[in-house]
Order: C-alpha cells, then sequence, then structure tokens
C-alpha cells in the first residue's frame, strides 16, 4: 500500500454531514463522517475519482472534534435512529490498522447507545478492532463477483477474505451490513451473482445481517469520460440513459430486471432480510418489492422498523 | 525596410512558424492585386530565417516574385519567437495556431514570466489537460488540424477526437467534414463512437460512411450502441402512430423512459377543441393505448 499521499489536516466546519444522496430518488437517510477523504483502493468505478480533486488523502485526527457533531446531531433527532458512517468519501478500514481511526468511534457509540455505527469496506480486516466491538457497530461490505473484484477492485480484500472477516465480525457480537453496490452488468453477470449469494449464504448467519442495499453502478457524466479513457469495457458493457439527477444509469427496465433477480435470490435465502436500494425511483421501489414508498422519509421509517426489530427497547 | 531576394532565405526553416494554415485565399488575391505592403520580419543569419510574414512569402513565392519587402533583426532565437507571437496576436489565432505557439515555447525553453505571459496573452486556461490537448493537436497530423481549423472545432471536442487513433480518426474526419454540424451534434456522436470503441473494440465505420446527415449517423450508431432504449422508442413511436393524435394534442413520454409519468398536452382555443381533445383521450384511454405507453417506463 503507498501512504505517500496521506495529509493530516486541520479539522474544520462540518465533518459530520448528511449523505447527499441524489435528487429525484429514494434516499435512506445516513449521516456520513468523513474523518478521511479519498481512498488508497482506487476501485475504476469509484465516484471518488470525479468528486475529490486532490490527489491525496486527508485525515482528520481531531476525533473529540468530530465527536461532539455526532453528538449534537443524536442530541436534535427527535424521531430516528441515527445510522452514521465513515464510507462515504473513503474506506472505512483500510487505513485503520495503521492510524486507528476508528476505535474511539466505536467506543463512543458503545457507550452512546442511542444511534449505529457502520464500517463500510473493501479491507478485509478487523482484528486490531475485535475487542472494541460492541453491538452499535455495524461491520460491511461491499460485495461482488470475484471477477469484478480481479477487474475492477484491484487493490482490495478478495471476496472470501471478506466473508471470512463478516463471519468473525458476527462471531464478535455484531450485525454485518452487506452492500451489492455497484452491481455491474456484464456478460455473465447474473449466474456469477447467483454464486455470490450462495457463498453469503453458507458463510453467514443471514439472521444476523441487519441490511443489505443493492445499488446498480451510476455514475456523473465527468466520469462517463474517464471510463472511455481508461477503456472499462466491463463497467461500460450496459445500456446507460441519463436520470433526472444527471447521472448514468442503467436503463430503467434493465435495473428493475437485475434488482428483482438480485431481490429474489436473497430472499429465497432468508425471508427476513432487510434489502434497501440506493438511490432508486419510487417506481422501480414498487415494481421490485411491492412497496409504496412515496419519499425518502418512508424509507427512514423502514429502517427505523429494522432496527427495532432487532435492537428492541436497548436502542 | 530592405527588399531581399527570395533566394537569400531559407524557406523551409518554420521554426518560427505558427501560422496554420499557411495557404490564405484572401491574403493570395489582396496580394495579387496590390502587392506585398507590410514587410516580412527576418533574423539576421545566412541564410535569412523567417521571424514573422509566413503566409506572405507564400504568397510571394506562388506570383514568382523575386524580392520581397522585409524588417532584419539581428536577436536572439527566443526573443525572434516572442516576436512572432506579438507581430500575429492582434490577428487572434485559431486553436491550431495556439497549439502550436503553446508546443515551439517548450522547444525554445522559453523562462518561466513568459511562457505564462504568453498562455494569457492566447487566452488558453491554465489546466494540465488542455495543455495535453494542445500538445496532442500540435503534433497531431494534418488532416487533424485542417478540421479543426475548418469546422471551428472546440476544445471539448479536441479532446474527443484526441481519444481515437489517428487512422479511426482519418476515416472519422474524412466521414464528417462533408456533413454540416453544430459542436453538440459533433459531441454526441464522438461520444457514441467512443462508446463504440470500448464496448466492440473496433469501430466500424461502414455503418454510417454512406450516411447523409448527423441524425442519421446518430440514429445507426444509437441502434448498434442502445438497442433497448431503439427498440423502445420504436415501440413508442408506433403507439403514438397508431393513436393518430390531433395536431393540437400530444403524449410526452421521457426521453428515456425514466420518469414514472407521462404528460399529456392540449391546445385549445375554443370549448369544443377541449371537449374533443377529451373524447379523444378517452377513447385512447379505452382502447389501451395509454397503458401501454405507460407500460414503456416499466418493463
Amino acid at each position: 500500500m503507498n501512504f505517500q499521499n496521506i495529509n493530516f489536516v486541520e479539522s474544520k466546519g462540518a465533518i459530520v454531514r448528511n449523505c447527499p444522496g441524489t435528487k429525484h430518488h429514494i434516499c435512506c437517510g445516513y449521516k456520513t463522517i468523513d474523518v478521511v477523504e479519498g481512498c488508497i483502493l482506487s476501485c475504476s468505478y469509484c465516484i471518488l475519482h470525479a468528486y475529490l480533486n486532490s490527489a491525496g488523502i486527508k485525515i482528520h485526527r481531531d476525533i473529540s472534534y468530530i465527536l461532539s457533531q455526532v453528538d449534537s446531531l443524536i442530541a436534535s433527532e427527535t424521531k430516528h435512529i441515527l445510522r452514521f458512517g465513515t464510507g462515504e468519501l473513503s474506506d472505512s478500514l483500510a487505513l485503520d490498522r495503521k492510524y486507528g481511526l476508528n476505535k474511539p468511534i466505536i467506543e463512543y457509540f458503545g457507550n452512546k447507545k442511542q444511534a449505529l455505527f457502520e464500517l463500510k469496506s473493501k479491507w478485509a480486516y478487523i482484528d486490531h478492532l475485535i475487542p472494541y466491538l460492541n453491538p452499535y457497530t455495524i461491520i460491511s461490505f461491499s460485495l461482488a463477483p470475484q471477477k469484478i473484484i480481479d477487474s475492477e477492485e484491484k487493490r482490495t480484500s478478495p471476496l472470501y477474505k471478506r466473508l471470512r472477516t463478516l463471519k468473525k465480525a458476527q462471531d464478535a457480537g455484531c450485525f454485518v451490513g452487506l452492500h451489492f453496490d455497484p452491481v455491474i452488468i456484464y456478460d455473465g453477470f447474473e449466474k456469477d451473482y447467483k454464486y455470490l449469494i450462495d457463498d453469503i449464504s453458507r458463510f453467514l448467519d443471514l439472521k444476523r445481517v441487519i441490511w443489505i442495499s443493492l445499488g446498480l453502478l451510476r455514475f456523473p457524466p465527468k466520469l462517463f469520460n474517464h471510463y472511455i479513457d481508461t477503456g472499462r469495457k466491463k463497467l461500460l458493457y450496459g445500456e446507460f440513459i441519463r436520470g433526472e439527477d444527471g447521472k448514468y444509469r442503467y436503463i430503467k427496465n434493465e435495473r428493475i430486471k437485475v434488482l428483482k433477480m438480485l431481490y429474489r435470490l436473497l430472499k429465497k435465502k432468508e425471508k427476513s432480510l432487510f434489502i434497501y436500494f440506493c438511490m432508486e425511483r419510487q417506481d422501480v421501489w414498487k415494481e421490485v418489492t411491492g412497496l409504496h414508498l412515496t419519499d425518502s422519509e418512508a424509507l427512514i421509517e423502514l429502517f427505523d422498523d429494522r432496527i427495532k426489530t432487532l435492537y428492541g427497547r436497548t436502542l | 525596410m530592405e527588399n531581399i531576394p527570395i533566394e537569400a532565405i531559407n524557406t523551409k526553416d518554420r521554426r518560427f512558424c505558427i501560422s496554420y494554415p499557411l495557404h490564405d485565399n484572401h491574403l493570395l488575391a489582396s496580394i495579387e492585386k496590390i502587392g506585398i505592403i507590410e514587410p516580412i520580419i527576418l533574423l539576421k543569419v545566412t541564410p535569412y530565417i523567417v521571424i514573422s510574414g509566413f503566409k506572405r512569402l507564400e504568397a510571394a513565392i506562388t506570383f514568382n516574385h523575386s524580392h520581397i519587402p522585409s524588417l532584419i533583426q539581428n536577436i536572439p532565437e527566443q526573443q525572434a519567437f516572442l516576436y512572432a507571437i506579438h507581430n500575429n496576436i492582434t490577428r487572434g489565432f485559431n486553436l491550431v495556431e495556439k497549439a502550436i505557439a503553446f508546443e515551439r515555447m517548450f522547444h525554445f525553453n522559453l523562462p518561466t514570466p513568459e511562457v505564462t505571459e504568453v498562455i494569457t496573452m492566447l487566452g488558453i486556461k491554465s489546466s494540465e489537460k488542455i495543455f495535453k490537448n494542445l500538445m496532442a493537436i500540435a503534433n497531431g497530423e494534418k488532416a487533424l488540424k485542417d478540421f479543426i481549423v475548418v469546422h471551428n472545432i472546440s476544445m471539448k471536442n479536441v479532446e474527443a477526437l484526441l481519444r481515437f487513433e489517428p487512422e479511426e480518426r482519418r476515416s472519422l474526419i474524412s466521414i464528417l467534414s462533408s456533413l454540416h454540424f453544430t459542436d453538440s451534434s459533433l459531441r454526441e456522436i464522438l461520444e457514441l463512437l467512443s462508446l463504440m470503441k470500448v464496448k466492440k473494440d473496433v469501430i466500424d465505420f461502414n455503418l454510417i460512411d454512406h450516411a447523409k446527415t448527423m441524425d442519421e449517423i446518430r440514429n445507426i450508431l444509437k441502434r448498434k450502441i442502445y438497442p433497448k432504449l431503439t427498440s423502445l422508442e420504436k415501440r413508442l413511436q408506433s403507439i403514438h402512430k397508431e393513436c393518430s393524435l390531433h395536431p393540437n394534442m400530444d403524449i410526452k413520454v421521457d426521453p428515456f423512459f425514466e420518469k414514472e409519468y407521462i404528460d399529456i398536452w392540449i391546445r385549445a382555443r375554443k370549448e369544443k377543441e377541449v371537449h374533443d381533445a377529451i373524447n379523444k383521450l378517452m377513447d385512447l384511454l379505452k382502447q389501451g393505448y395509454i397503458g401501454s405507453i405507460l407500460e414503456l417506463s416499466k418493463h
């Protein structure tokens, strides 16, 4: 790993923010803790290629400043159970072994017991965190067929290591999250995703998976040129249109088809799984799940229900 | 000013030449009629090297002049190059000339303050990507340079053209040169072709080399690259046709079949027209046409 371009910066302004979501689509009301901005994993499709201008990685080390922002948000929220995560502008675990950024945050949420903290990653190493893990920390991994990991996520951990680490987290008493995001359409992807879901169900206790997100590949126009310039054949395999939010995404009937397939495969493994879509339209939700979500608030309520089901009154 | 014999000038040495193209019909016509009024600038070496006035020299050669009015300068090369730029700055540079001037600055190893000054003077945006594109234009093939100048191609589209191999660019330019296009229609075609190249590994120029318009090219490429979207569009067209809507009515669908809703548009001047339009819509509803249109955005 190359740690050369890592800079520690003074924490100013809002480090804890609302996930920007996207216009005209249902979003989940996630809160992001941007302790690290930038990522060493550099996946080919990553949206950070378009969003972060500086080549280096910025780390905010003033954790107490950051936690004071988390604290204010939790204190001011009266309606929902807040979900925070550090995996929006970076990978939550890729730099953690070296810099130990997550430990104080994990401990904070463990003591607070009022909100959840999600570590979202493709870097399968949590051994240094195991002594501090508590039920308020969710260990989540982005999952994709090994074929995609090999071609598009070259610097990340292989699938079997991610699954093994998720199992380790479950054994340590944590709920885990699974993110099929981005789902990429390529020749033969259906079969690969079926095998992937088979593998997941063999490795993990699906009753202790708190949530699963499904999100098909989408990207801003700036990334379209990046994919062309870097010849990303797999990423450009499907048919893309410009969504109402200006982003490129697969044509809607294809998205519905793929989401239906994944939703069915997952539900077949465990009926009680909580599956949500990242940045999807109302009618896609309805078509795939039968749920009529009128806005993002409706999805946030589904999250509240899910968390209450799993945590009871402890949260 | 002196009248210098053309044979005393090294006409092949174009180290200070930033003019592109050298052939200029207006200038030729003017020189044929009135002769060369403005002297060219020569560097005092043996034989002389032209600093500025390459087009006039070309014209003089074309009309078999034996001498050409000249100003002789005894200055270092770097300064001579700056002369060349300053001497032409008021006429304005096209993109290829800017690129040539930019590339030559590095050839002449101009000091940083001069480089910055010239970049500003030429109106070049200071960005690594732009610099890279300018270098590529300066070193590009003649067909590319001519295409850029003749069609006044924007930097964005030049960047898209540079994504192709020289051989592909040649085929593309030969197809596009005879067509009328706007900046945005060219951008769309170049985007489709780049996508075709990544998706299919090759661009089949046979598909488009008989096309008469940019729209025709776009439709051919879209059918190849977006077969599902094209088939939805076809289906919509056919339903629209079957609906035979009055000219004062329309059923508008999102061009990408993304939005959950359709817009129904009626223009009316009299109550009767509203009545007729509603009746027509009722008929279409009963016959299932509106349902079919709504379905296109789902399946």
